[in-house]
C-alpha cells in the first residue's frame, strides 16, 4: 500500500507543466543600442577611422566636388550592415507565423491520438465487469474480453500516430536548430550594426566639436559641416538605430518560438509516454482480469524507445504491473488503474491545448509588433536605397571606410 | 648588322608567339571546359565525315568494280579536305556583349569568361591582370550558379553584375578612342576608371559567392545543431 502511494505521489510530482513564454515587447530605437557589447579595442580602431575621415573632410575645399564626395560617404554609411540585417529580418517573421499555424502536423496528430484513445477509454464503455448476454438473456462470454480485443485493432493506428508524432518532434527540433543558427547570425549582424552605431555617434560628436572649432576661423566650412555632414550623420544614426531595434526584436521573437517548440516537444513526449503507458497497463489488466494474453507488438516495440524519454516511466510501469497482479483478486482496482492511465493522457493533452492557447496569444502580440517595426524599418531602407541610387547617377561610387566595416 | 637584324627578328617572333599563347590561354576553368567540349565536338565531326567518305568510297568502288589508284587518292584528299574544313568551321562562337545577359545561368560564368578572353588583347596591361583575377572568381562562382534558381534575387543580381555591368564597363571603355584612354579628365584617366570599376566588380563577385554560400553554410550548421539537440543531452535551460 505504501508502495502504491509512493508511486502515485511520484506521478503527481512528475506532473507536466508547460509554460507559455511571455510576448516580446517592442524595442524602442533609443534603447536598441548597447545590447551587443563592442570591445574597447574595436572602439579605438573605429575612432581612428573616424578621426582620419574628419581630418580628410576638413582638409577639402567646402565648394569642391571632393567635399561633396566625402559627404556622400556619410549617406552611405553602414549600408552593408543595414542591408544584411534587413535581409534577415524578412525571414524571421516567417517563423512565429509558421509556429502559429494550427494545421501543423503535431497539432493534427495529437488531435487524432486523442480521438483514437477516447475510443478505448474504459470509462466510456459502461460496466465492463457485467457479463455479456446474448439477446439480453443468455450469458455469452465477458464484456471485458471484447473490450480488450478493441486494442488489437487500434494498435496499428496508434503506433502510426505515435511514429508521426516522433517525426513531428524531430521537425520541432530541426526548427530549433535552425533558430539557433539564425540567432547566431543575427547576433553577429547586431555586433556589426552596433559598431556602425558607435561610428556614427562618434562622428556626430566629433563633427559637432570640429564645427564649433571652425566657427571663428572658417565660418563657411563650419556651416557646411553642420548643414550637410552633421545632418546626414544624424539621419544615418536614426536609420541604424531603427534597424537595430527591429533586429533585436526579431532576435527575441526567435527565442520565443524556440521556447514554444521546447515546450511542445515536452508535451509530445509526454503524450506519447502516457499513451504507451496506458496501453501497457491495459495489457497487464487484461492478463490479470480475464487471463487474456493481449499481444500488442507494435506498442511493445515503441515502448522500449518511448518509455525511456522521461526517466522513471519504465520504473513506474514495472511497479504498476506488479501491483495490478496483486490486486487482480478484486477486479475493480485494476480497472481503476487503467482509467487513471487514460486520465493521464487526457490531462497531458488538455495541458498542451491550454499551453497552445496561451502561446498563440504571446505569439500574436509578438508578430504584430514585430511586423509593425519591420515595416517601419523597411521604409527607412527604401529611403536609403533611393539616396544610393540617386548618388550612383553621378560618377564614381565613393569607396569608403564608412560604407562597410569590411573595408 | 646582319646578326643584329636576325636577333631582332627572332625576338619579334618570340614575342608574337608569346602573345599568341597569352591570348589563347583560358582565364578560367569554365571557359577551358567549354573550349574542350567544343574541341571534342570538332573531333567527332571530323570522324563522322571521314567515316561517311569511306563508306561512300566503298559503295562507289563496289559499283564501278574497284576505285583504282586515282579513286583511293581522291578519297584520301576528300578526307583531308573534310578534316581541314571541320577543324576550322563552325568556329567557336564568342558570345557578344549584348547576348550575355540572356545566357542561361549555369553557363553564364563560362560564357562571360570566353567573352573576357576575347576582350583581353584590347585592354591595358593592369586591366588584363584584373580580368585574370575575375576569371578565377567566376570559376568559384560557377558551381553555385548550377543549383541556383533563376527567380531568386541572388540570381538576378549575379546576372546583372556578370552579364550586364561587366560587359558594359569594358565596351564603354573600348568606345573611347585609344589616344584619349590615357588622358586624364577631371583628374582621372579612363584607364584608371576602368580599373576602379573592375576592382569593384571583382570585389562584388566575391561578395556574391559568399552570400550564396551562406545558405549552404547555414544548412550545415543547422544540421549539426539538430544532431546535437536530438542525440546529445538537450540543454534547454531546465
Amino acid at each position: 500500500m505504501a508502495n502504491e502511494t509512493a508511486t502515485q505521489t511520484a506521478m503527481t510530482n512528475n506532473e507536466l507543466k508547460l509554460d507559455a513564454p511571455s510576448p516580446v515587447p517592442a524595442v524602442a530605437p533609443e534603447k536598441a543600442a548597447g545590447l551587443v557589447p563592442v570591445t574597447d579595442e574595436q572602439k579605438s580602431k573605429l575612432d581612428i577611422k573616424v578621426d582620419s575621415y574628419i581630418d580628410d573632410l576638413v582638409a577639402q575645399d567646402v565648394n569642391s566636388p571632393e567635399f561633396g564626395q566625402r559627404v556622400d560617404q556619410l549617406t552611405n554609411m553602414g549600408r552593408k550592415e543595414i542591408a544584411d540585417a534587413a535581409g534577415q529580418s524578412n525571414r524571421f517573421l516567417d517563423r512565429p507565423v509558421k509556429a502559429m499555424d494550427d494545421d501543423n502536423s503535431v497539432g493534427q496528430d495529437l488531435a487524432e491520438l486523442r480521438r483514437t484513445v477516447e475510443d478505448l477509454d474504459p470509462s466510456k464503455k459502461g460496466n465492463l465487469l457485467a457479463p455479456r448476454k446474448l439477446f439480453g438473456i443468455i450469458p455469452f462470454g465477458s464484456k471485458l474480453r471484447g473490450y480488450f480485443d478493441g486494442y488489437k485493432s487500434a494498435q496499428n493506428h496508434i503506433s502510426t500516430i505515435l511514429a508521426r508524432l516522433a517525426g513531428g518532434k524531430d521537425e520541432l527540433l530541426m526548427d530549433n536548430a535552425a533558430i539557433d543558427v539564425e540567432r547566431q547570425n543575427l547576433w553577429s549582424a547586431m555586433g556589426r550594426l552596433e559598431q556602425m552605431i558607435h561610428v556614427s555617434k562618434t562622428l556626430d560628436a566629433r563633427l559637432e566639436d570640429k564645427a564649433n572649432e571652425l566657427d571663428s576661423t572658417d565660418p563657411a566650412k563650419a556651416k557646411a559641416i553642420r548643414e550637410t555632414a552633421l545632418f546626414y550623420v544624424r539621419q544615418r544614426t536614426q536609420d541604424l538605430l531603427t534597424q537595430m531595434a527591429v533586429t533585436v526584436q526579431g532576435y527575441l521573437a526567435l527565442d520565443l518560438v524556440k521556447k514554444n517548440n521546447v515546450e511542445l516537444v515536452k508535451g509530445v513526449d509526454r503524450a506519447s509516454t502516457t499513451t504507451v503507458g496506458a496501453l501497457r497497463t491495459a495489457v497487464t489488466v487484461a492478463q490479470a482480469l480475464v487471463g487474456q494474453k493481449l499481444v500488442l507488438d507494435q506498442i511493445t516495440a515503441l515502448n522500449t524507445t518511448t518509455a525511456n524519454i522521461i526517466d522513471g516511466t519504465g520504473e513506474m510501469l514495472k511497479n504498476q504491473t506488479a501491483r495490478i497482479h496483486e490486486q487482480a483478486a478484486s477486479s475493480t482496482i485494476p480497472l481503476e488503474t487503467l482509467q487513471r492511465a487514460f486520465q493521464n493522457i487526457y490531462d497531458t493533452m488538455d495541458n498542451i491545448d491550454a499551453f497552445k492557447l496561451k502561446a498563440l496569444d504571446s505569439m500574436k502580440t509578438t508578430v504584430n509588433s514585430l511586423s509593425n517595426e519591420v515595416e517601419k524599418s523597411q521604409g527607412y531602407i527604401a529611403r536609403a536605397e533611393g539616396a544610393e541610387r540617386a548618388k550612383l547617377g553621378g560618377g564614381k561610387p565613393a569607396e569608403s571606410i564608412l560604407t562597410s566595416l569590411s573595408e | 648588322m646582319n646578326t643584329a637584324n636576325q636577333s631582332d627578328q627572332i625576338l619579334y617572333e618570340a614575342k608574337a608567339a608569346h602573345n599568341r599563347i597569352v591570348q589563347n590561354r583560358s582565364i578560367g576553368m569554365k571557359s577551358r571546359a567549354l573550349k574542350k567540349t567544343h574541341f571534342w565536338k570538332k573531333v567527332g565531326r571530323i570522324g563522322i565525315a571521314a567515316g561517311a567518305i569511306l563508306v561512300g568510297a566503298g559503295i562507289i568502288g563496289m559499283i564501278i568494280n574497284g576505285l583504282g589508284f586515282v579513286g583511293v587518292m581522291a578519297t584520301v584528299m576528300a578526307i583531308m579536305c573534310a578534316a581541314i574544313f571541320f577543324s576550322s568551321y563552325p568556329k567557336m562562337k564568342v558570345p557578344s556583349a549584348e547576348n550575355l545577359p540572356n545566357e542561361k545561368l549555369d553557363v553564364l560564368a563560362g560564357k562571360t569568361e570566353i567573352w573576357l578572353e576575347s576582350q583581353r588583347p584590347l585592354l591595358p596591361a593592369p586591366a588584363v591582370k584584373l580580368i585574370d583575377g575575375i576569371g578565377v572568381q567566376l570559376d568559384a562562382l560557377a558551381p553555385q550558379l548550377q543549383t541556383l534558381d533563376e527567380r531568386e534575387p541572388a540570381a538576378m543580381e549575379v546576372r546583372k553584375l556578370v552579364g550586364e555591368h561587366l560587359p558594359e564597363l569594358i565596351t564603354g571603355f573600348r568606345k573611347i578612342p585609344p589616344h584619349l584612354q590615357k588622358e586624364p579628365r577631371n583628374g582621372r584617366t579612363p584607364e584608371e576608371q576602368l580599373i576602379g570599376g573592375l576592382k569593384t566588380i571583382g570585389h562584388e563577385i566575391d561578395g556574391m559567392t559568399r552570400k550564396i554560400a551562406n545558405g549552404e553554410l547555414d544548412k550545415l550548421a543547422v544540421r549539426e545543431r539538430y544532431l546535437e539537440l536530438k542525440y546529445d543531452k538537450p540543454v534547454d535551460g531546465d
